[in-house]
């Protein structure tokens, strides 16, 4: 069992001082936190590993552990491996791949993000937007029914940046009015707890290259993983990530899914993507019935289900790299996992509501309620497993002691999916109507708990 | 089934590998620089020439992997250009033939023609016995010391006290190391300087039965090509840590630092007790060196061959011990560590789960053991817990 310690975030670039020296570094280290450590070749992210502090020590050690980790990335930027890849320097030819191609930095991107009375991370986002090269055409801040004037004030500090209120609350309204405002051909979408990569808007404008490409996704990785809370929805519930290699998500995936229900939700993530300007025109805005301030989120995942529906392409790029500052406390954290089971059994209605694909429903009633199901009795191990842990103090088991309160942050987030699932089933017959009527969002509005959020907009965006 | 063994480097041209007409497969070592990085077995037609283009089609779809991580492995961290010496005394401890320990001394005298240096100690563990044909007498290089008992343990601890060097490093007789072993040995002292074991990596010596290729194919002796420091209590991605070492201690070829492994009080003689058993041995005393804080280090260059078990019931049997060693080092730790007793349970389970499943992969054909190796090492190891005072008792002392 993984132990949810606070862990310290490290990157290393391969390219720059030898690993020698990153070891030697961390002997100033102030505290023995084990290290979650972010590998790159200059600009591309090759892989991530968690590495306790104690075997940060031997860098030959550490080298084949880096290497193992970085391999599939690498192989994946340079090809299958010839006969000269065994000879010589294989990393130095990341060189001609690490950056996105000029032909591209021309095509324009805007780039929009909506926040609503957070200034302080909002500013954290916008400066490294701003930093990046190739820029983007264009920012886009919406500002989603604010209750202060803290979010205008703040982008009245940056001329280059375009401020738009939207009066009515929920995430997916507000995309739409950054949507709607935008002039680029390409539109890209971050949340206001990120920091982007400085390549960021480069890399999400190279992946339209492909003419059949409408929505393109990046890797999330975390900022920081201070609290248990961060640590558990890193290591424990997957995180974003969506690894380290290019994927491509066409029709042959969504016809191998159709079934069951296309798995929508391994393209990416809703902080680090962008859509084709001219797609939107095609299979219409973001569901306002879904996302943050509705019905949780999957705003992001329905939409690229209509656009496979329709035949179009999505594709995964490793190197549009984002970092998510993820929700710091476990209270946070439960909400956000309710929300994500309700906003996903929406979306799964939604889609099913347009389209008919009956694996939707089959996934919303058969498989996840089997697999609640079937977690049940892992989760009331745990319990008492980590009721003992607490006790007893052995050197390894001191180590979980630790840990087994943070540890008890997970059943209990199973209680709040399940929550969230049953809160999922009763917004069923508003969505299938094909409309969200009016009671529904009353329903939600009136719910004892605030409205979680799955990005940009903090808890209780919505309900008041 | 017989498999041919070919050793060859990827800086240096490809051999072309005329296989005899009862050579099924081959089994390809593949090294950079010296340095083993992959090996990987191979079904070929009986008496087929394989042609360097066809086996480096062989390694590259086995082990492009391998050789592109070695690579780059070498490029964050190229290879130390000195080693320091290391002051050594090689053990082995004989329960053979004179045929065997003769193959053993011969390799290790090979590396010593060499140019280096270090004290070979021959410890005999049954001297009376026919088939060792009487006590070893001691070669002008090679001293020889006779076990007080049949243990492995007392064996070892004899050869602790009697070396006077700062690290003695533990052959099976059934060995024979290879000529970058040594070379090993010093990296990973050099680069590990507070290091209390350094083990390494055990390939085939031969594959000519098909019990001996099962046993290559079966993962558990693959501890792999990466270079590991294993210290302190977690390893991620590991649950069964650092309770079942098994996975990285590689018993027929490790070497301690000797003042540590006496410190803790050598190798602990009790399991010698009922039939030896080697791999309880070994795993208690890294258990012990990881528990102390000591770092583990694991060097695939120091590299032996061995041969594996030739017949089904000598591979059956080698499974059951695995699986009993284990059962008995646990019910040790846990009479012995009692504010441990939560995890050892943890990992008891962890154990059961990770056999269960294989169990039902290879009754699916899925898995490279055969079901009966997989239930003679569960069966090892629940018989050995099952027979065990303290498990039964939970640990509790006078009961």
């Amino acid at each position: 069992m993984r132990t949810p310690a606070p862990l310290r975030v490290l990157h290393v670039d391969l390219a720059g001082a030898p690993l020698a020296q990153h070891v030697k570094d961390s002997e100033a280290f102030d505290d023995p936190r084990d290290l979650y450590v972010v590998f790159w070749w200059r600009g591309l992210a090759l892989g991530h590993a968690e590495i306790p502090l104690a075997l940060w020590r031997s860098s030959s050690a550490l080298s084949d552990l880096v290497a193992r980790t970085v391999v599939p990335a690498v192989r994946g930027w340079l090809g299958p491996a010839d006969d000269s890849l065994t000879e010589g320097s294989v990393l130095s030819r990341l060189e001609t791949v690490c950056q996105p191609t000029p032909t591209v930095r021309s095509r324009k991107v805007s780039v929009v993000i909506c926040t609503r009375d957070r200034p302080q991370a909002l500013k954290r986002c916008l400066e490294s937007v701003v930093r990046c090269s190739p820029q983007a055409a264009e920012v886009i801040v919406v500002d989603n029914a604010p209750a202060t004037g803290v979010t205008r004030a703040l982008v009245a500090r940056y001329p280059a940046i375009t401020y738009v209120a939207e009066p009515v609350p929920g995430l997916s309204a507000a995309r739409n009015s950054g949507v709607r405002k935008a002039t680029g051909e390409i539109v890209a979408f971050t949340d206001d707890d990120v920091t982007v990569h400085p390549q960021w808007v480069g890399w999400l404008g190279q992946s339209f290259e492909n003419p059949s490409v409408q929505a393109v996704t990046g890797l999330v990785l975390p900022a920081e993983l201070e609290t248990p809370a961060q640590v558990v929805f890193e290591q424990v519930q997957g995180g974003f990530g969506g690894g380290h290699r290019h994927k491509t998500f066409g029709p042959a995936f969504f016809a191998a899914g159709k079934a069951k229900g296309v798995p929508v939700w391994r393209i990416g993530a809703g902080a680090s993507m962008a859509v084709r300007r001219s797609a939107f025109d095609a299979v219409g805005l973001f569901d306002v019935r879904l996302g943050a301030g509705a019905a949780g989120c999957s705003e992001d995942s329905e939409l690229w289900y209509r656009l496979l529906a329709e035949g179009w392409t999505c594709a995964y790029n490793p190197a549009a790299v984002v970092l998510h500052y993820h929700r710091e406390t476990t209270a946070e954290l439960q909400r956000q996992q309710m929300a994500y089971v309700r906003g996903h059994l929406a979306a799964l209605f939604a889609q099913f509501s347009r389209y008919r694909h009956w694996g939707n429903l089959r996934r919303a009633l058969l498989a996840l309620p089997r697999y609640y199901l079937r977690r049940a009795p892992a989760e009331l191990l745990r319990l008492a497993h980590l009721r003992q842990a607490g006790r007893s103090g052995g050197w390894f088991s001191n180590e979980r002691a630790v840990a087994a309160e943070a540890c008890l942050v997970m059943p209990s987030t199973y209680l709040a999916e399940l929550r969230g699932y049953v809160e999922g089933l009763t917004l069923a017959p508003h969505l299938l109507a094909g409309s969200y009527s009016r009671s529904a969002g009353r329903q939600i509005k009136r719910s004892r708990h605030p409205h979680p959020t799955a990005g940009a907009l903090p808890a209780g965006g919505g309900s008041d | 089934m017989h498999y041919a063994i070919v050793d060859v480097d990827v800086g240096v041209a490809l051999p072309s590998v005329p296989l005899r007409p009862w050579q099924e497969g081959l089994g390809v070592l593949v090294r950079r620089q010296g340095r083993p990085i992959s090996f990987s077995l191979h079904t070929l037609p009986p008496g087929a020439l394989v042609s360097p283009d066809h086996l480096r089609r062989l390694i590259m779809d086995a082990g492009e992997a391998d050789i592109l991580a070695a690579a780059i492995g070498d490029e964050i961290c190229p290879p130390q250009a000195a080693l320091s010496a290391v002051d050594l005394t090689v053990v082995i401890c004989s329960r053979g033939t004179k045929q065997s320990l003769e193959r053993c001394v011969g390799a290790l005298r090979a590396l010593q023609s060499a140019g280096e240096r270090f004290d070979t100690l021959v410890v005999q563990r049954n001297p009376g016995t026919a088939a060792t044909g009487g006590p070893i007498v001691a070669m002008s290089d090679v001293r020889a010391t006779v076990a007080p008992g049949p243990g492995l343990a007392s064996a070892r601890n004899r050869a602790l006290r009697t070396a006077r060097t700062e690290w003695v490093a533990f052959l099976d007789d059934e060995v024979e190391v290879d000529h970058g072993w040594l070379a090993g040995l010093r990296s990973a002292v050099t680069e590990h300087d507070d290091a209390a074991v350094v083990t390494g990596l055990a390939l085939p010596s031969e594959l000519t039965s098909k019990p001996q290729i099962q046993f290559e194919r079966g993962e558990r002796h693959r501890r792999g090509f990466d270079r590991r420091r294993l210290q302190g209590p977690r390893l991620p991605g590991d649950a069964l840590y650092p309770f079942d070492t098994s996975a990285l201690v590689t018993s027929c070829n490790m070497a301690y630092r000797r003042h540590a492994a006496l410190a803790l009080g050598g190798f602990d003689e009790a399991l010698d007790s009922g039939s030896p058993l080697q791999h309880a041995t070994d795993m208690d005393m890294a258990f012990r060196v990881l528990r102390s804080g000591r770092p583990l280090v694991y060097e695939p260059r120091m590299l032996v061959f061995r041969g594996h078990p030739v017949t089904r019931g000598a591979l059956r049997h080698d499974y059951w011990g695995t699986g009993s060693g284990l059962g008995v080092y646990l019910a040790k730790t846990y009479s012995t560590q009692a504010s441990e007793r939560h995890a050892l349970r943890g990992v008891a389970h962890a154990f059961s789960r990770r056999h269960l499943r294989e169990l039902r992969r290879s009754l699916d054909g899925r898995a490279s053991v055969p079901p009966d190796l997989t239930v003679a090492q569960l069966a090892g190891g629940f018989s050995a817990l099952a027979k065990s005072k303290a498990v039964r008792n939970d640990g509790r002392p006078g009961s």
